[in-house]
């Protein structure tokens, strides 16, 4: 007579321990070296545990109304200033000259976050008045959100010199960001949520701009103007004011962020699980 | 180690080595080698033959090149240039004699010949100044010692060029840009003037030419013979530089207003050129000169003449023109132009009815003046002014926002409410600006545009005493020059509002609020000093075509601010004034309610094997108990709830199905989080089962709104819900491996802490249920071994009805054990006691179990170990 299994059980051994027994520590040992170790080994071998991912995210970048300029002219060596600072012009007032600005952000592609700035100055000028040189700081927040909450205050760097005097100058640029480490990936990061320039002091040192690009290099992340072009436009004519007019793009940017846990665990499991697969 | 690399550089013959302590005998070899060519072939014949017989290549027939000899090399002594003398250093040269050979310092070398041994490789050693070689061979497998594929090695020759199709088909096969100047583009001979075209114009003078408009380019300067375009009006300003004005006043063109209007008439369209025969070939001084003076084209009617003070207005066949004059004197240059205006009537395809020109003249001053001159061009259907909306209908950014003033007048005592529009589009809402010395300026002022956010400001100089004894003066100037002069009551909602629609008028809200004239209090004086409008818009319409619509406007005063005297230097000798900064400025709130972005429910998908799919394996009846398990959605009603979130057929049968939503335990939308959420607070898997949670909610970008708004418990419900492809769910929003083949998924979690029962009870109290179910005392457990969690859930759930005539078997989960885990890290078989139970549709039939058994693979992935209990009867 043939046999045949007619059915099928496993059977389920339980033993059991008190917890304060070699049984539990042994047991604790083993779940420790199972699963702690190779954590341990994996992260300390650099390449199988991801340490840095790169993203792509668009910034919420809003320009806050606020700039210091400079036009340095060519007769004697003078020059013309303004910002929006009032204790900055009230410091300055022998060289302040009141622009005309006009600045509008678009967003052009509708999704809630402006894609760009247009900025108009035009600033009146004396025809025996020869422009030169220009310096500006453009001041911006800045917003992230996908994975880590980042709120800065940053700023763009304008600065462009011809020697002939001009009439215009105009600017096109992206504001993009300069990281100098890696950004959290979760949480909120608030620490340059300064405003760059403290507009509430009345003593020079606060604006002068050596010290403004001094602690703004110091930052780990900032933003800058990735080169920009210019055109610097000669024959101003008579009565008419010096014009800048800047066009700085706000474009989707490339942020490297530490890995969340998460993620380094599951590119592990990944790969047991491909290892196991394999075998 | 030099013989060793001679008698190597020997079996090398034109082999790249350079060593000198080779030549002697590379020189040898190679001399020959090239003798041998030049016989065969004599390609580079060096003989005067050539000078000789070239008059007769003139005069015959075409003669067909000299053959070139196919895959040969046809250079052998590519070094000996000159003809009948010996090339230095040239040892292939056969004007060379041997003695010339031997003063030679060295042999010109190159490989002229294919080098058959390709198996060797040659190091360089820098030793001070000089190179070694060491050359090896190499007897790989892989190494090719002679390639003598002809075509591999030679190229082929092609014909040459005889006749010009031949060359258009060579340049053209293989064409590159080139620096050759573009074909000039052809003037108009069109039918009539298109949007765009330039306008063509006669002069007195028998030239063709377009009518310009001065516009500047890579600097302010005025670069002239930039065309108007037709149709479309432009405004450019430019900037003359007059470097002397003496000589330049009277004789420079560009000054005269003269040069803007005479001697030139407007074709009034290319259709002309057409009626009278004239096309780009035959066209001729005489016909221009008839097309001048015939009446088809177009003279200037009317010529303006404007300086700041009036304008005088010719007849252009009065000829009259004003010229520049220099008035040596006192420098000055009378009537130079400062702007030009050209005022074009047109009608559809007839083009151009009449020209207008309008010159405002100005006197220039001083030296080396830079002049800016405006040039303006306008088309018009009719004479008369025109008004510009400012959109139609939502405002369009950079134009101006309108703005009038409400007037009650009343008509058959009747009231009725009007607005009072200036027709002066940069005269609405407006700022203070600035003049060169920081002053504000008493003419200019900046209007306010929509979209456009101003700061602008400008100073008035104060003394202290004036600080002291005008503060209620000063600050109703300032209020002055903040408002303006025209001060409106109203603005117009939408950029095309008309004025009689006074209901689509918003109030501007606190432009009669001036600040109060306080008094010089104690030490300080206390002013507003600046204005904020404020601009409240939003997007009205269609989502693809949104119009702004202005909700409201409010004019704010700044704070207060105390102005204090001012010292510097002692007895404040220093200052003698204040600046006082006035600010103005401009914000826009966009008040629209955000766009969302729903995305559809991806299609779902359904697909099965025929009943029989395991025919020859398993007995058909039985076959079809494991397929309609697998189908089980299908014929319980139950499952018709879940259609829309489910996909039908599932789930089952795919490795990649998003299973756990079949498993969904409760089906009543309403009953299902309360029940989940009490039965194992343990599982977050559980509350995913929502079946009510909107698809479409389920989107990355929406997703946190649609978890929250279903359940606030549970991040996992993004990546759980139904219908949604596993593939999707795994992006950002899910825990990587979703996939459960690793043991740190959430998924293994789920499957050993879950408890999922499908109660009997509840089927039956089930309205379409009608029968009565028997928990049999012989219940029997059986495994499901699944190598795959994905694939355990469709059968966790799975109430089935065999479609035996007699019985009809359900089998429900009860807990779920821990005891097929044979590898708690790496491998999941997951196991599930199968509780089967029978409901009998006759319950009054005792009944006869009988046992069978049956394995089944499916999917490669999953070892069905399953055993029905075949009631019959």
């Amino acid at each position: 007579m043939a046999i045949y299994n007619v059915f099928s059980h496993p059977v389920l051994h339980q033993y059991k321990t008190h917890v304060f027994s070699k049984a539990t520590v042994i047991q604790v040992l083993t779940i420790l070296l199972t699963f702690i170790l190779p954590l341990i080994i994996v992260y300390r071998s650099d390449g199988l545990w991801i340490r840095e991912i790169r993203y792509r995210e668009q910034p919420k970048i809003t320009f806050k109304k606020e700039l210091i300029f400079l036009l340095h002219l060519s007769t004697n060596q003078s020059y013309v200033t303004y910002s929006t600072f009032q204790n900055y012009n009230n410091l300055q007032q022998q060289f302040l000259r009141i622009p005309l600005i006009k600045a509008f952000e678009e967003d052009i592609t509708g999704n809630g976050l402006s894609d760009g700035l247009q900025l108009n100055l035009e600033i009146p000028l004396f025809d025996s008045e020869q422009v030169v040189g220009v310096e500006m700081l453009l001041f911006f927040t800045y917003k992230l959100q996908k994975f880590s909450s980042l709120f800065m205050d940053c700023m763009a760097y304008i600065q462009h010199s011809f020697a002939v005097a001009g009439a215009k100058l105009q600017i096109f640029g992206n504001l993009q960001i300069r990281q100098k480490n890696l950004l959290l990936n979760k949480g909120t990061n608030r620490k340059y949520d300064v405003p760059i320039v403290d507009s509430s002091s009345i003593f020079s040192d606060a604006y002068d701009l050596s010290q403004i690009l001094e602690q703004y290099t110091q930052r780990n992340v900032t933003t800058e103007l990735v080169a920009p072009y210019y055109t610097w436009i000669v024959g101003r004519g008579a009565g008419r004011p010096f014009i800048i007019s800047a066009s700085i793009k706000y474009p989707e940017d490339e942020f490297v962020i530490s890995v969340p846990v998460k993620v380094g665990l599951g590119s592990i499991c990944v790969c047991l699980g491909a290892v196991h697969h394999h075998f | 180690m030099r013989s060793l690399s001679l008698s190597l550089s020997l079996s090398l013959s034109l082999s790249l080595s350079l060593s000198l302590s080779h030549c002697a005998i590379v020189r040898v070899e190679t001399s020959a080698q090239i003798s041998n060519l030049s016989t065969s072939n004599g390609t580079f014949s060096t003989t005067p033959a050539i000078v000789t017989t070239a008059s007769e290549v003139v005069t015959s027939t075409p003669v067909p090149p000299k053959p070139l000899p196919k895959n040969t090399d046809i250079g052998p002594c590519l070094c000996d240039l000159t003809i009948n003398s010996c090339d230095v250093n040239c040892c292939c040269d056969r004007e060379c004699s041997s003695e010339d050979r031997t003063s030679f310092s060295e042999c010109i070398t190159f490989n002229s010949v294919i080098d058959d041994r390709l198996c060797f490789q040659e190091d360089i050693f820098y030793a001070v100044n000089s190179k070694l070689y060491s050359n090896r061979s190499s007897n790989g497998i892989f190494c090719i010692y002679y390639d003598n594929y002809p075509s591999r090695n030679f190229y082929k020759n092609p014909d040459l060029v005889t006749n010009m199709n031949m060359f258009e088909e060579y340049a053209r096969k293989n064409s590159v840009p080139s620096f050759q100047r573009r074909p000039q583009t052809p003037k108009i001979f069109a039918e009539f003037y298109k949007s765009g075209d330039p306008i063509q114009i006669i002069y007195g003078n028998d030239t063709l030419g377009y009518l310009l408009l001065p516009r500047a380019l890579s600097s302010e300067y005025c670069t002239d013979f930039n065309p108007a375009s037709y149709l479309f009006d432009e405004t450019f300003e430019c900037v003359r530089n007059i470097q002397s004005l003496p000589s330049e006043c009277e004789m420079t063109p560009a000054l005269k207003a003269s040069t803007y209007f005479q001697d030139f008439s407007i074709i009034p369209s290319p259709g002309i050129f057409k009626d009278l025969n004239i096309t780009e070939e035959n066209i001729s001084t005489e016909l221009i000169t008839d097309l001048y003076n015939n009446n088809l084209t177009v003279p200037f009617a009317n010529v303006t003449f404007c300086n700041d003070f009036q304008c005088i207005s010719f007849e252009q066949s009065s000829h009259t023109s004003i010229l520049p004059t220099y008035n040596g004197t006192e420098n000055i240059c009378y009537n130079v132009v400062e702007k030009v205006f050209y005022e074009i009537l047109y009608k559809g395809t007839a083009g151009i009815m009449s020209i207008d020109i309008k010159i405002h003249l100005t006197d220039v001053r001083n030296l080396n003046i830079h002049m800016t001159q405006t040039f303006s061009t306008e088309f018009k259907q009719s004479k008369g002014i025109l008004m510009r909306k400012s959109g139609n209908p939502g405002y369009v950014r950079s134009e101006p926002i309108i703005a009038g003033t409400m007037e009650q007048s009343v008509t058959n005592q009747k009231t009725v409410q009007l607005i009072k529009l200036n027709l002066d589009r940069n005269n609405w809402l407006t700022l203070p600006m600035s003049t060169a010395n920081g002053e504000c300026s008493r003419t200019t002022r900046v209007p306010v545009k929509f979209g456009q956010e101003i700061r602008t400001g400008c100073f008035i100089r104060v003394s202290n005493n004036d600080l002291r004894t005008l503060c209620k003066q000063l600050q109703n100037q300032t209020t002055n020059i903040l408002l303006g002069n025209s001060v409106y009551t109203h603005v117009a909602s939408f950029g095309n509002t008309s004025v009689t629609d006074v209901g689509d008028w918003v109030p501007i809200l606190g432009v009669n609020r001036r600040p109060e004239l306080l008094p010089f209090e104690d030490r300080y004086c206390s002013l507003a000093l600046g204005l904020q409008i404020q601009v409240i818009f939003a997007q009205v319409g269609s989502i693809s075509n949104p119009q702004s619509k202005i909700l409201g406007v409010a004019y704010n005063f700044e704070q207060r601010r105390k102005i204090y005297p001012q010292c510097l230097g002692h007895f404040c000798q220093g200052t003698s004034f204040h600046l006082l900064e006035l600010v103005g400025s401009v914000t826009y709130v966009d008040a629209s309610q955000p766009v969302v972005e729903i995305i559809a429910e991806p299609p779902s998908y359904r697909f099965g094997v025929p009943f029989d799919f395991f025919y020859p394996f398993i007995n058909l009846r039985l076959s079809m108990c494991v397929l309609h398990l697998f189908y089980v959605y299908r014929s319980v009603p139950v499952a018709s709830v879940q259609a829309p979130l489910c996909p039908r057929c599932f789930c089952a049968r795919s490795s990649l199905s998003p299973l756990l939503l079949c498993t969904l335990p409760s089906v009543h939308a309403p009953l299902c989080p309360r029940r989940l959420s009490t039965r194992s607070p343990l599982s977050p898997w559980l509350l995913c089962k929502l079946p009510s949670v909107p698809v479409a909610s389920l989107h990355a970008p929406l997703c946190p709104r649609g978890f929250s708004a279903c359940s606030p418990l549970s991040p996992w419900l993004l990546c759980m819900l139904p219908s949604v492809p596993v593939t999707s769910l795994q992006a950002p929003l899910c825990p990587r491996d979703f996939s459960a083949s690793s043991p740190l998924s959430p998924f293994y979690a789920h499957f050993t802490s879950t408890s999922i029962d499908l109660s009997l009870s509840r089927l039956a109290t089930s309205p379409l249920f009608t029968y009565t179910s028997i928990d049999l005392p012989l219940s029997i457990s059986t495994h499901f071994c699944l190598l795959q969690t994905s694939m355990s859930i469709d059968l966790s759930l799975s109430y089935h009805f065999c479609m035996l005539p007699q019985s009809v078997f359900i089998i429900s989960v009860s807990q779920p054990t821990t005891s097929c885990l044979s590898d708690p890290i790496v491998c999941v078989p997951i196991c599930l006691d199968i509780y089967m139970s029978l409901v009998f549709l006759h319950p009054e039939l005792p009944p006869h179990p009988s046992i069978c058994t049956h394995y089944v693979w499916v999917n490669h992935s999953l070892l069905l170990f399953f055993e029905l209990i075949h009631f019959s009867y």
